[in-house]
């Protein structure tokens, strides 16, 4: 596994030059809308393409065949994925919070609950994204990933539309439900959040294992 | 060392069905023309795809991480990424095998005068073609796979790698080699055995030694032909002056024909009055 974290780290350190451009236009964004939470979001999300980036480099000029003869399993090689994931979304969101921080203090102000909870809100969210995009990479590719992707948002969409009309229909009051999970506090919504994130991106893992297990080379 | 039995796939337009064997010790060539279903029968040794049959490398049917710390492979149409330089693979190679000797590596990168912080994408293909040999061979492998490890590379060159290859064997006499190579001249000078195999089926397997001193290419105009006893005679083929025969008892025509010209058997001819012989 680590042999496997090094080559995308290798890999990914060629586009250093890309990730001093994002800090940049991050930070230059961040002034221009005194949206601090902003930069957190854009930071952590643009790492997070790295990890979809690591698999088509990967798939580069029929890289697979090869790469699947070195000692490590399929099953190695998927975990691999959301490992690096994980570690490039956490490093990216600490780096993005501390000059978040750091901006703030500079402009005066205080780092307010509200701002904490936006900060926060981004690692579940990144979560989803990630538990999203690695399998749909991993079946379609680069090219096709990228429609398959869209389409994945469309039937997301379509899914949560129909929950809607469903429960209109069936004519169940969800308002109760939604008060009392507002009631529970911001630190305990994120928790929840965060837990859901974890057990969406724990299927997303077997999906993308049994992906892998049917690919061939 | 590896066992493969009746091995089956099935593609669209073209099925295979191949068994072969590759003994400890032994360096044991696959010949075939361009799709003939070489690399797939390498692909399914590897498990890079899904098959019927049987394979077995080191007596296991499934390789897992510790069995492939103990395979060297070569793949003619795959390679690392070409964004990584050979300086970035070093540390990749080092935690992926235990047995990695950078010493041996970075001897042989600079024999073969490869640079190591160029892009591998740069490279020429005689150089991506040494760089996939040397990796094969710096992690003491019991078992070298090598698909066309010579293809792209210069008469010296080639020259070189097989050297390297009559060192990785002379090192450990249990260690074997499974290598295809469309010069046949390459696999003449360094297999113990081969298979040939044509639309995906084995149609020959034969000891290098005996295919150099008992098979030849008689060369009989048609009268010759029509008196020359063929139940020595594998294949033969028409030709502007009569007929080429293959036979694989050459000591019998030396003898019993003096007067017909009998040119020594080499897998080229072989491979040719196989495929195209009556």
């Amino acid at each position: 596994m680590l042999g496997l974290l090094i080559k995308d780290f290798k890999l990914m350190w060629m586009q250093k030059s890309f990730f001093i451009i994002i800090i940049v236009v991050g930070c230059l964004l961040t002034m221009g809308y005194n949206d601090f939470t902003f930069m957190v979001g854009f930071i952590t999300f643009i790492l997070s393409l790295f990890t979809v980036s690591s698999i088509s480099y990967d798939e580069f000029d029929n890289g697979y065949p090869f790469l699947f003869t070195l000692p490590f399993s399929r099953k190695t090689y998927v975990i691999e994925k959301y490992v690096f994931g994980l570690i490039l979304g956490l490093t990216g969101w600490l780096v993005s919070v501390l000059i978040s921080c750091i901006m703030i203090i500079m402009n005066g102000e205080k780092i307010t609950l509200d701002i904490m909870i936006g900060g926060l809100v981004i690692l579940p969210m990144f979560l989803y994204i990630q538990s999203l995009m690695i399998p749909i990479h991993l079946r379609f590719g680069g090219e096709k990933g990228r429609y398959a992707l869209i389409a994945s948002f469309g039937i997301i969409f379509v899914i949560g539309f129909g929950i809607i009309k469903v429960i209109e229909l069936l004519q169940v009051n969800m308002v109760p439900m939604i008060s009392s999970i507002l009631s529970m506090g911001p630190a305990a919504l994120i928790l929840i959040l965060l837990v859901v994130g974890l057990l969406i991106m724990l299927i997303s893992l077997k999906i993308s294992l049994s992906i892998m297990n049917k690919k061939e080379f | 060392m590896l066992k493969v039995e009746h091995l089956k796939k099935q593609y669209a337009s073209f099925s295979l069905d191949c068994s072969l064997e590759v003994k400890p010790g032994y360096v044991t060539g696959l010949i075939g023309q361009n799709g003939a279903g070489k690399s797939t029968t390498f692909k399914a040794i590897l498990g890079l795809i899904h098959y019927q049959g049987l394979v077995e490398v080191f007596g296991k049917s499934v390789l897992n991480e510790e069995d492939k710390q103990l395979l060297g492979v070569v793949l003619s149409d795959s390679g690392f990424s070409g964004y990584l330089t050979i300086s970035d693979i070093i540390p990749i190679l080092k935690h992926l095998y235990k047995s990695f000797n950078q010493t041996f590596f970075l001897r042989m990168v600079s024999q073969f005068e490869l640079p190591k912080n160029k892009k591998i994408k740069e490279f020429s293909t005689g150089m991506k073609a040494k760089l996939k040999v040397i990796v094969a061979m710096s992690h003491q492998a019991k078992l070298l796979i090598l698909d066309e490890p010579t293809a792209g590379l210069d008469v010296i060159a080639r020259d070189e790698l097989l050297d390297m290859m009559r060192d990785y064997m002379a090192e450990d006499d249990q260690r074997s080699i499974l290598i295809s190579s469309h010069i046949s001249s390459d696999l003449e000078t360094i297999c113990d055995d081969f298979y040939m195999i044509h639309n995906g089926r084995v149609m020959m397997h034969e000891d290098t030694d005996v295919l150099l001193s008992d098979y030849a290419l008689l060369k009989v105009d048609f009268k010759q032909f029509e008196q020359l006893d063929k139940d020595y005679i594998l294949k033969y083929k028409k030709e502007s002056y009569g007929y080429s025969c293959l036979t694989n008892q050459k000591q019998y025509y030396t003898e019993n024909y003096p007067d017909i010209v009998i040119e020594n058997g080499h897998i080229d001819d072989v491979m040719t009055m196989m495929i195209r012989g009556e």
